[in-house]
């Protein structure tokens, strides 16, 4: 079976530079150059236009500080009028010194359909740093439009919508949990709503964070919050628990979508002394709580007991992720499949995973999450275990069995729900750091490269050709920890945007780049030909008619057999063809002689020599125009001089013939004695 | 007045020049090598003879190979030429045929990949005629995709 794998990566164009510029004339002195680092791209997917969020560094105290910027003339980040909006304002930057970075890292984008969220092309997510324990961290979060404007939907700093004043979800109320830091979010087109995710700070412990979920039902309403008060939560102020990464489904069981069966799937982190934390929460705004428990439920909560999914799995301690970082739901190939990747102490670890539904009450599939307290039943339809085939796949100087190796991305290609096109998929492996989001201090980093390589649709194969063809043209930045994929959804030739960047600061800015993913594959054909023209051509139809090959060879042999004959080259043929025809006639005619077809008739000698020199200007005349033409000479008559010859010969005997007669006939009437046998006077005269 | 010699390269390749419309469009039919539009092939008019000319066609060759695999894509191609409204290689039923494999006639000619046809039959094109170069690919640019499958797994989560 051939699978659709890429393999190249083709005419790259760097946004790199064009950005830094569009930074610096707008951000202004505050900006430190080339200092961006780009932690999300989103391509929009009804329209030629492309937003990325991430974090760069401020000149007034050299604090990573958020920004988002919209390329307002196109899609990708290679060729783009870039405009950028930075948040400053939004930071305190009297606190220093934090493990983690301030910015937006993760946006989703909103459909032109929307009514809860007008104008909205992205809302992008993510936190700064704010005087609020223990972790310092507060939520902005940030509405985008298609022409680069920006709305801020919430910052602690600025008092829109601040944290501290969000209510509880479903419950009302403040408490005194606080969201804190708020990683990704995703789009539920069903409701026209939006789930975040992160953590919140119990303002009330200088130590407990929680995992924390944020539903946003409008950009006119204030979002409310939701945590787990059992799981998923940590003492250690200096790893604070959170989730990451998630991704969403709004669908019943029997795949059809509805509005009151949506399920997000988030993945995160707990604690240093813990395993990666794995939850479906289903939003207040899609199946109402009604007061009671969050619906919530653990895949792991990260204490790696019996009856929870590393243990169930058999996974050995090597690959039981210590740090859940990436949760993607790929459907762009054809198959829906979500992938859930993180760090491991032997290395990379993933599972692909098909098929997400829940039974909330033992009778079947209905993807409905009972409340916290209740169990529900989950089920995967197919799963597999993608940790050895990542591990095995490596390019370059990627250490893929670090503990700190990583998915950070995986896209699926396709066009028309997957249908047609490519149907595969391609993911960046880097490095991420334990219990840190987008740390400040990258030393326990394993590593410093970021490469694309390839899966198949099916999660069968894998390849590190698309990584060596990137490394041979050097595409990929020298010091670079994570890289961020996004698919261009306006072309027709597969393309990407990618993002490196750089949280160990010792590489520079970012890395963004557009460049066409293909297979390189390539069909050649061959077609050669002689080709004859003018006289040769002429010659080389000769050739053809005789029956003769048509070669240089032959050609230049026929045509040196004619030169030799000492006949002009332009009229040889028709010389040749006019002395067999002579030939022919004279052939013919004395076969029909012999045969008595056409023996004369007795007639006297004058009138038949006479009737030949009578028409002779007759036959002058036509041969005069004899009805061919030349090809040689432009198409004009041919001129027959051998068959005008001829003619004028045959007269000019016949006249001869004539005058020699007369002149014999003369004779015979002045001395007729000398012509026959009878004895007359004149014989005995001399006697 | 010459004899000239002369060769025509047609390529197209899934590089990124190549939407992937165009690559799905191009296989499985013959596609003109002059005009089809895909690939190298860019010219927009029909070939056709002067009435002073005469082509003897030398040679015809496409990539080689039958089977595609994971790590071996081939294009499985075949050419053909078509005079006027005849094409040279037909089936019996008078129908074009595939043509001539770029196995049985590799192009370009390897130390693995020797012509099995020592000299191509050869072709006379009379001045006036016109004529094309097509090129059948049967495999597919982009592949086929691999379908996910996995063990069933089922568990009790606790909220």
């Amino acid at each position: 079976m051939q699978t659709s794998m890429i393999k190249t990566l083709e005419t790259p164009v760097s946004g790199t530079a064009g950005l830094n510029t569009a930074m610096v004339a707008q951000l202004g002195a505050v900006y430190s150059q080339s200092s961006f680092q780009v932690l999300g791209i989103s391509m929009y997917s009804e329209s030629a236009s492309t937003c990325v969020v991430g974090t760069y560094m401020d000149t007034e105290s050299d604090t990573p500080t958020p920004f988002v910027a919209v390329n307002t003339a196109g899609e990708g980040v290679g060729t783009a009028t870039w405009v950028v909006t930075g948040f400053r304002q939004t930071m305190d930057y009297g606190i220093t010194g934090l493990n983690e970075r301030a910015g937006l890292f993760n946006l989703a984008e909103i459909p032109s359909t929307s009514t809860n969220w007008p104008n909205a092309g992205w809302v992008a997510v993510g936190h700064v740093w704010t005087p609020s324990a223990p972790t310092n961290l507060s939520p902005l979060i940030v509405i985008v439009a298609l022409d680069g404007t920006t709305t801020i939907h919430s910052s602690e700093v600025l008092g829109v919508n601040p944290a501290s004043a969000w209510l509880v979800t479903s419950f009302g109320g403040t408490v005194t949990r606080k969201p804190a830091m708020m990683c990704d979010v995703v789009y539920d087109a069903q409701n026209d709503s939006l789930v975040a995710i992160g953590n919140a700070d119990d303002t009330a412990s200088a130590v407990r964070t929680y995992s924390c979920w944020t539903e946003m039902v409008s950009a006119a309403v204030p979002p409310t919050f939701i945590q787990n008060l059992n799981y998923g939560l940590s003492d250690n102020v200096n790893y604070p628990s959170f989730l990451r990464s998630c991704a969403i489904q709004t669908q019943d069981a029997s795949g059809t979508t509805v509005a009151n069966r949506t399920i997000v799937m988030s993945v995160g982190f707990v604690d240093n002394t813990k395993n990666g934390s794995w939850t479906l929460y289903q939003p207040n705004f899609s199946n109402p709580w009604g007061g009671g428990n969050p619906r919530f439920s653990w895949i792991e909560k990260g204490t790696n007991i019996g009856t929870e999914f590393y243990s169930a799995q058999g996974l050995s301690a090597g690959d039981t992720p210590s740090y859940l970082t990436l949760c993607n739901r790929l459907t762009a190939d054809g198959e829906d499949i979500y992938f859930v990747g993180g760090i491991a102490p032997n290395g990379i670890f993933g599972y692909g995973i098909s098929g997400v539904q829940t039974d909330s009450t033992g009778g079947g599939a209905d993807n409905i999450i009972n409340p916290g307290g209740v169990s529900t039943d989950l089920i995967f339809t197919e799963i597999k275990n993608m940790i050895d085939p990542f591990r095995e796949n490596n390019v370059g100087d990627y250490n893929n069995t670090d503990p700190t190796s990583a998915i950070t991305d995986i896209v699926a290609l396709g066009k028309n729900n997957g249908t047609s096109g490519r149907r595969t998929k391609i993911y960046s492996a880097g490095y991420e750091e334990n219990g840190r989001n987008a740390p400040t201090v990258a030393t326990a980093l394993g590593g410093d490269k970021t490469y694309i390589l390839a899966i198949s649709r099916g999660m069968i194969l894998t390849s590190n050709e698309v990584g060596i063809s990137g490394i041979s043209q050097l595409l990929f930045l020298p010091s670079a920890t994570r890289m961020k994929l996004a698919v261009f959804t306006q072309s027709d030739v597969t393309k990407i945007s990618y993002a490196e960047a750089d949280l160990d600061l010792s590489g520079g800015a970012s890395a963004i780049l557009d460049v066409s993913v293909a297979t390189g594959h390539a069909a050649y054909a061959w077609f050669e030909y002689l080709l004859y023209d003018g006289v040769d051509s002429l010659i080389a139809r000769k050739l053809n008619e005789m029956g003769v090959r048509v070669t240089i060879a032959n050609v230049e042999w026929y045509k040196q057999d004619i030169l030799k004959q000492g006949l002009d080259v332009s009229t040889d043929f028709f010389n040749e063809w006019g002395e067999l025809k002579i030939e022919e006639n004279r052939q013919r005619d004395k076969v029909a002689e012999q045969f008595g077809r056409k023996r004369n008739p007795k007639r006297q000698v004058r009138t038949e020599l006479f009737d030949d020199y009578a028409d002779y200007e007759d036959k002058e005349s036509q041969i005069k125009a004899f009805p061919d033409y030349d090809p040689a000479n432009d198409g004009n008559p041919f001129k027959d001089d051998v068959a005008l010859e001829q003619e004028v010969g045959k007269t000019q005997k016949a006249v001869d013939d004539l005058r020699r007669i007369e002149d014999l006939v003369d004779e015979e009437t002045n001395d007729e004695a000398e012509y026959d046998d009878e004895a007359d006077v004149s014989d005995w005269g001399e006697n | 007045m010459a004899i000239r010699r002369q060769g025509i390269q047609f390529v197209i390749a899934d590089n990124g020049s190549e939407s992937e419309t165009a690559l799905e469009q191009f296989i499985d039919k013959p596609q003109s090598i002059f005009t089809s539009g895909y690939g190298s092939a860019n010219l927009t008019q029909s070939q056709q003879l002067l009435d002073n000319q005469f082509m003897v066609v030398q040679s015809m060759g496409s990539s080689a190979g039958l089977f595609a695999s994971d790590n071996g894509w081939t294009p499985r191609g075949y050419m053909n030429i078509r005079v006027e409204s005849t094409s040279y290689y037909t089936n019996p039923d008078g129908k074009p045929q595939e043509g001539l494999s770029g196995t049985g006639a590799p192009y370009p000619i390897l130390i693995n990949r020797m012509r099995s046809y020592s000299s191509f039959p050869r072709v006379y094109l009379q001045g006036g005629t016109t004529f094309d170069i097509t090129y059948y690919m049967a495999s597919n640019f982009v592949g086929s995709p691999d379908n996910f499958s996995g063990g069933s797994y089922i568990q009790t989560m606790v909220g």
